[in-house]
């Protein structure tokens, strides 16, 4: 028998991890001081700036602008209800898929996120002082409806589905002088806007399938058409596109320029451009499926149809989930191009809340902190969805091959 | 389906009555039951959106009186925000009623874009801007030095021209947005900025010391502002063109938003009844589609064409722009109204 | 198969034609070709009519009209008058200008943050990991517009008192200047010897090799060619600087009170601007007036201060500034100091007496600002200055004034203008100028191949040497730092790819941890890295389409303007996508090859 070893030096402590992370050598120990300098320099400023420096005012005023833009007070029941629902739906799927999963991790905290908006509303906002905590409820209603019920999740696909109709549905109103009264797109926009935009990648997600499916098609009349549009497309800037959209798409299809508003004309590029990225993720799937999967579908009897729709694409949907993710966050953040057709995103918020004749009375303007405010918004948001990009790439095991 | 309805109705209507004539815009913006107005939406003084998301503005005032003289409420307006280059578009295309967005009337805008330009509410001109002491005060002074300058707009191509005509050389910097360029002209990127005055005016309260700028006592072209509708639609282009003109005749005559309901039955002067369309005027007003109170209800909502500058751009802002040009014609201005007669 | 003989054998299953997969492919390709050609027929139609009806252009004639829009930033010559196919022209090259300068240094910082991701040291690789983290989750948009209006316009200090860095760099709020060389006139004359120059380079590196593998040893090679090059090269530049005579169509006009001049080829009365030629220009007794300004500079108040163009001293014998009216600066105590003679100084009043300026001294008690708007004279003997004119073949001095006019003018600005800010449309724009007394001798400067151009404020703007606009750097400040943050997560993957067993085995056969990274590790992860990196190159070239956020003249602004101005809305979204398109193909060429010799390295 071996005898027992000495236990090892102890390897922990304040002192042992200072100096095996930090001073472990002469040019080491220099790095991190002059690391030290850098940081505690920016920290300072930064801080300086937030808590000191800065005038919040007008961005405290304007949150209204931000969150909706020129939505009207007295529905804002609408929106509210319609995120109300998005979080009760993405409560369903976290609470189906566990306390400890990827979608769990992304749910909690923009609850949190929703909860600390609702503290606020509840004391400062009168007008949406039960809408907010109404909204945070749903989510926690979906969330334990999933915990209880996670057969639900078999529907969800419904759900999002149902959700973006009935979603249209509440903002716009259903007819002129119906019962909700319309609230025309033009009057959307801040954050709102945004959400509306990013959804741009579900419709997304079907064409860039078949887009995809188009390309690999032995067909040589779709499968250059669809590598055209996938290169046309992907080959220039989404802000030239939706500055093309924005001129011609009313010209190309004819019709009255008042019945295809802005936002109509944007999302479609959005959603086009998206499909075209769509595809060749998708693609990047369908090149990783083993030729065997299919073959071996094929000897049993399905029909091609059969196989690319149940074997195939399943697995190479599965093999790109991060990607996508990854395709998600681009979009978010690519949705702040929409300046270029006149609508008034989140960021374009910032434009206007920095020329208000109260802005101008602030000596030196208000513009370092209103993007400051844009910036953190944009990344609490772009940052949680790249944590669970990460998350997801690590469970599948993508990056470790 | 309720188009197709509608639409067979009026067919029946039209065809019963035994005459066949197109359905004008005012009626069809009274069927409507909103006033479509293209308007700036990032022009302070002139329109931009308040904390609640309301447009206010000197422009979004004549808008709201149009409704109020269409419909007597003067919050039927659907404000159509517009980049320069929509403006021909949106109004070709029928898009919008009337365009009220800072918009130079100029021959080609009448002959190539079909707009019909109702008065001038602004008389404007391109103007410059510089420190109090840099040493420019004439456009000669440019010569070297540099200005900012808003791309795709006849301030750009005016500036070229008449710097080059002068033999004038400088550097032009380029801005996409007013604001931008506000901010790069006082942190000192140029040495001047241009614009049209309305605009010099209302950004200079946005500089650090706005006393430390001046405005050079040089116009290099002229810019009246107006509202614009579509050619070809003569009864509308009336509603649009008296309705500015009883605002003007309104201060003329000393009506204002507080003592208008006073006036309508007190007053003496049958120019002040007829505008008023007080009782035994009527015809006046009515004459032109609209109903009786029509000036009155643009008046009472928005006040007569002094208050409406004073609220947005004069003493009663933060910009307090002397009328200067624009003052009424008995004060050595250009502003007159046309009798009601 | 062949259908019609397989329906003879009763064996094989008849396969009708309308389940023939070939024949249907067929079929649906038809069909789907004739939808395509039908849809986008309509489209077309659609379009057509719509723009007929319009009156807007379909066509590409406008780009031959004049454009009117006036670009302070281009690599080629043009005027307001140019026309639309040159202002486009311009903003391709500003693109590329962009483009390649970014990727260069999205590279070196994305690589550097990469490596410090995984640094052995705690506290650098968490903050490699916050500037990653931060920069790629927030939208570039918002990144353009903080660099820009946030840092590069308030901090720099101003054009009139710039940061002169050394090596002749100067940085303001107006941008960065510094010295470059450029090809002059003669550089045909050069082109022979580099033409050699490159050809005796290869022989020298094939001369080696050869020799090399003769003599069976290990050595360097490219030793050779480089020296060969240099030498043969710097031979021919030498040799252009010897002869060099001023040619006799090369003149050039300078208008003294107006401070600029111009350099032009004169051929048969036709003038065309030649650029890079240095001139001397020598004015003998001048004077500038100048008022002191009270600014706001990096956030910080400057006050009183008067500033004259940045000179150095070496230029005029003797420079003496007065107060333009002396009497009132006597009676109100000013003084003037010196801080960064001889281009700027405070005026203050000497309250303590000390005859120096001490803090608070530069502030009026009574107003509590500075002492703005005094005029100061600025007399110059016997100022001298050599320039080299731009590529437009312009140069351009301080404007002084002849000493008695500058006396005039202070004379007349101290009486009251009549009239006030609108006081009259039609306003004469042009002011009557007396014929300027101010003269100066001018002479050509004999040039070689290549001439220095040094930076220089002459007014309020840079003349000289390259200049970047804060546009410019404020747009590629945002783009590198947004690119590197993808890159550095790359080269990171990249890096961590490289199978452990590399590193140990490099380690075990005695390597230094530094050549284990140099040598073995980046080499191996460049290879996975590239592929990507390229594609991010990519995405920055198109990013570079948010130029209008700073402002600075790109291929997309200056499209969206002129089809804002001639409303060709279709044909410039043609030419557009035709740009874009160019460029990504570019892209995917290099790409393809980088691919091609990543695969062959690895068989």
């Amino acid at each position: 028998m071996i005898p027992p070893r000495p236990a090892p030096v102890k390897a922990h402590g304040f002192r042992f991890w200072l100096r095996k992370n930090l001073f472990n050598g002469p040019f080491n120990s220099a790095l991190t001081l002059v690391a030290a300098v850098v940081a505690a320099w920016s920290l300072y400023n930064l801080g300086n700036f937030i808590f000191v420096e800065g005038s919040w005012g007008q961005v405290w005023r304007n949150m209204r602008l931000f969150g909706v833009y020129r939505y009207p007070v007295e529905h804002l029941w609408r929106p509210l209800l319609a995120l109300g629902m998005m979080l009760g739906l993405m409560g369903v799927m976290a609470g189906a898929a566990g306390r400890k999963s990827i979608v769990a991790g992304a749910f909690l905290p923009i609850q949190g996120f929703v909860a600390v908006v609702s503290a606020v509303a509840v004391i400062f906002w009168p007008s949406v002082r039960f809408l907010w905590p109404a909204a945070l409820a749903l989510g926690f209603i979906g969330y334990f409806v999933g915990r209880r019920w996670p057969r639900a999740v078999k529907y969800l696909s419904w759900g999002w589905g149902a959700w973006l109709v009935v979603g249209y549905l509440l903002l716009s109103g259903f007819t002129a002088g119906g019962a909700l009264g319309r609230v025309p797109v033009r009057d959307w926009g801040g954050f709102l806007l945004t959400l509306i935009l990013f959804t741009g990648i579900i419709p997304s997600f079907p064409i860039g399938i078949a887009l995809a499916l188009g390309r690999n098609s032995k067909l040589p009349a779709i499968k250059y058409f669809c590598i055209g549009f996938i290169e046309v497309v992907r080959g220039a800037p989404l802000i030239m596109w939706l500055f093309i959209a924005s001129l011609l798409l009313p010209l190309i299809l004819n019709v009255d320029a008042n019945s295809l508003p802005a936002i109509m004309r944007a999302y479609v590029a959005i959603t086009l451009f998206s499909a075209a990225y769509m595809a060749e993720n998708v693609r990047g799937g369908l090149q990783a499926v083993p030729r065997g999967q299919g073959e071996a579908a094929r000897a049993l009897g399905l029909s091609a149809w059969q196989t690319t729709l149940l074997i195939v694409l399943p697995q190479a949907l599965r093999a790109v989930i991060p990607a996508i993710v990854g395709q998600a966050i681009g979009l978010f953040k690519d949705t702040s191009l929409v300046f270029i057709v006149g609508l008034v995103d989140f960021f374009k918020v910032g434009d206007i809340v920095s020329v208000q004749p109260e802005a101008l009375l602030v000596t030196g303007g208000v513009k370092l902190e209103v993007f400051l405010f844009i910036a953190v918004i944009y990344f609490f948001f772009a940052y949680r969805m790249s944590i669970a990009s990460r998350q997801l790439e690590k469970r599948l095991g993508v990056g470790e091959r | 389906m309720t188009r197709y309805f509608r639409f067979l109705v009026a067919l029946a209507l039209v065809v019963s009555a035994g005459t066949v004539f197109a359905q004008g815009r005012l009626q069809a913006i009274k069927d409507r039951g909103e006033l479509r107005c293209g308007v700036n939406a990032n022009l302070p003084g002139f329109g931009v959106p308040d904390a609640s998301g309301a447009y206010t503005g000197f422009d979004i005032d004549f808008c709201k009186a149009i409704a109020a003289a269409v419909f007597g409420d003067a919050s039927k307006v659907v404000y159509r925000p517009l980049t320069a280059g929509e403006r021909p578009t949106a109004l070709q295309s029928g898009e919008i009623d009337v365009l009220i967005r800072n918009t130079t009337r100029t021959s080609i805008r009448e002959t190539d874009w079909g707009a019909n330009f109702a008065p001038t509410t602004y008389y404007d001109g391109q103007g410059f801007m510089v420190r109090k002491d840099s040493g420019i005060n004439s456009l000669r002074d440019f010569e070297g030095r540099s200005i900012c300058v808003q791309s795709g707009t006849t301030t750009e191509t005016n500036l070229g021209t008449t710097l080059a005509g002068l033999g004038v050389q400088f550097t032009p910097v380029i801005f996409e947005t007013a604001p931008v360029l506000i901010a790069a002209y006082d942190d000192g990127q140029c040495d001047g900025w241009t614009t049209d005055g309305s605009g010099l005016v209302s950004y200079q309260t946005q500089l650090r010391v706005p006393s430390d700028h001046k405005i050079l006592p040089v116009i290099i072209s002229k810019e009246p502002l107006g509202p614009a509708v579509l050619h070809g639609d003569d009864q509308w282009y009336d509603v649009v063109s008296w309705t500015i003109y009883a605002l003007f005749d309104a201060e003329e005559y000393g009506v204002t938003q507080a003592n208008v309901d006073d006036m309508l039955f007190n007053a003496a002067d049958p120019q002040v009844k007829r505008l008023l369309g007080a009782p035994g005027s009527e015809s006046y007003v009515q004459a032109f589609g609209l109903r009786a109170d029509a000036f009155y209800q643009a008046i009472k909502a928005v006040g007569n064409y002094g208050e409406i500058f004073d609220r947005n751009l004069g003493s009663g802002s933060v910009f307090g722009l002397e009328r200067g040009i624009n003052a009424q014609y008995y004060d050595g201005g250009l502003i007159y109204g046309f009798p009601f007669n | 198969m062949q259908p019609g003989k397989s329906s003879v054998s009763p064996s094989t299953a008849v396969v009708p034609f309308w389940r023939n997969v070939k024949i249907i492919g067929v079929i649906a390709q038809f069909v789907f070709v004739i939808a395509l050609v039908a849809g986008i027929g309509i489209l077309v139609n659609n379009v057509v009519t719509a723009l007929a009806k319009a009156n807007l252009p379909a066509d590409f004639s406008f780009l031959g009209k004049p454009a009117g829009i006036p670009i302070a930033e281009r690599a080629i010559p043009y005027q307001v008058t140019d026309t639309y196919a040159r202002a486009l022209v311009i903003g391709f090259l500003n693109t590329l200008k962009i483009a390649v300068v970014g990727v260069v240094l999205a590279t070196v910082i994305g690589v550097f943050m990469g490596v410090m991701r995984l640094s052995s040291n705690w506290l650098v690789r968490t903050m490699a990991s916050v500037y990653v983290e931060v920069l790629r989750n927030i939208p570039l948009a918002v990144q353009i517009v903080f660099w820009y209006s946030a840092v590069l316009l308030p901090f720099p200090p101003r054009i009139s008192d710039p940061i002169a860095l050394p090596g002749g760099l100067i940085m303001s709020n107006v941008g960065l200047a510094f010295p470059f060389l450029y090809p002059t006139y003669r550089f045909g004359v050069w082109v022979p010897y580099l033409i050699a120059a490159a050809v005796l380079a290869c022989v020298a590196w094939w001369w080696r090799r050869r020799a090399l593998a003769k003599a069976d040893r290990v050595g360097s090679v490219w030793p050779f060619p480089v020296v060969t090059f240099l030498v043969v090269a710097g031979l021919g530049l030498g040799l252009s600087y010897l002869g060099r005579s001023v040619p006799s169509d090369l003149t050039f006009t300078f208008e003294a009170d107006r401070g600029r001049g111009t350099t032009a080829f004169v051929v048969d009365g036709k003038s065309r601007p030649a650029a890079f030629v240095p001139v001397a220009i020598e004015i003998e007794k001048a004077s500038l007036t100048v008022s002191s300004q009270n600014l706001v500079e990096s956030r910080q108040d400057v006050r009183g201060s008067v500033r004259f163009p940045l000179m150095s001293e070496r230029e005029a014998d003797a420079f003496e500034f007065t107060f333009a009216d002396a009497a009132a600066a006597e009676e109100r105590g000013l003084q003037l100091s010196f801080d960064k003679y001889p281009s700027v100084a405070t005026i203050y009043v000497d309250r303590n007496g000390n005859g120096k300026l001490d803090a608070g001294e530069d502030v009026d008690p009574a107003t509590n600002r500075g002492y703005g708007g005094v005029d100061v004279v600025m007399t110059v003997t016997n100022f001298r200055r050599t320039l080299v004119s731009d590529r437009d073949g312009q140069v351009r001095t301080p404007t002084f004034k002849h000493i008695d006019e500058a006396a005039a003018a202070v004379e007349e600005s101290a009486a009251p203008r009549a009239g006030t800010r609108f006081s009259a449309f039609g306003q004469a724009a042009t002011a009557t100028v007396s014929e300027s007394a101010l003269t100066a001798k001018t002479e050509i400067q004999p040039v070689g191949a290549l001439v220095l151009s040094r930076a220089y404020v002459p007014v309020s703007n840079y003349e000289g040497g390259m200049r970047l606009t804060v546009n410019y750097l404020a747009l590629l400040l945002a783009l590198v730092v947004y690119t590197s943050s993808f890159i550095a997560e790359i080269v990171r993957g990249g890096i961590l790819a490289v199978p452990k067993g590399q590193r140990e085995a490099a380690r075990a056969i005695g390597l230094s941890g530094v050549q284990t990274f140099s040598l073995i590790i980046f080499p191996q992860a460049m290879r996975i890295v590239l592929p990507p990196m390229i594609s991010q190159y990519l995405n920055l070239t198109k990013n570079s389409s948010l130029a209008s956020l700073a402002g600075y003249a790109e291929l997309f602004v200056i499209a969206s303007v002129v089809s804002n101005q001639t409303g060709a809305a279709i044909p410039i979204a043609l030419l557009l996508i035709g740009a874009y398109l160019a460029i990504s193909l570019a892209f995917s060429v290099v790409l393809n090859q980088v691919n091609a010799r990543l695969a062959l390295v690895e068989r």
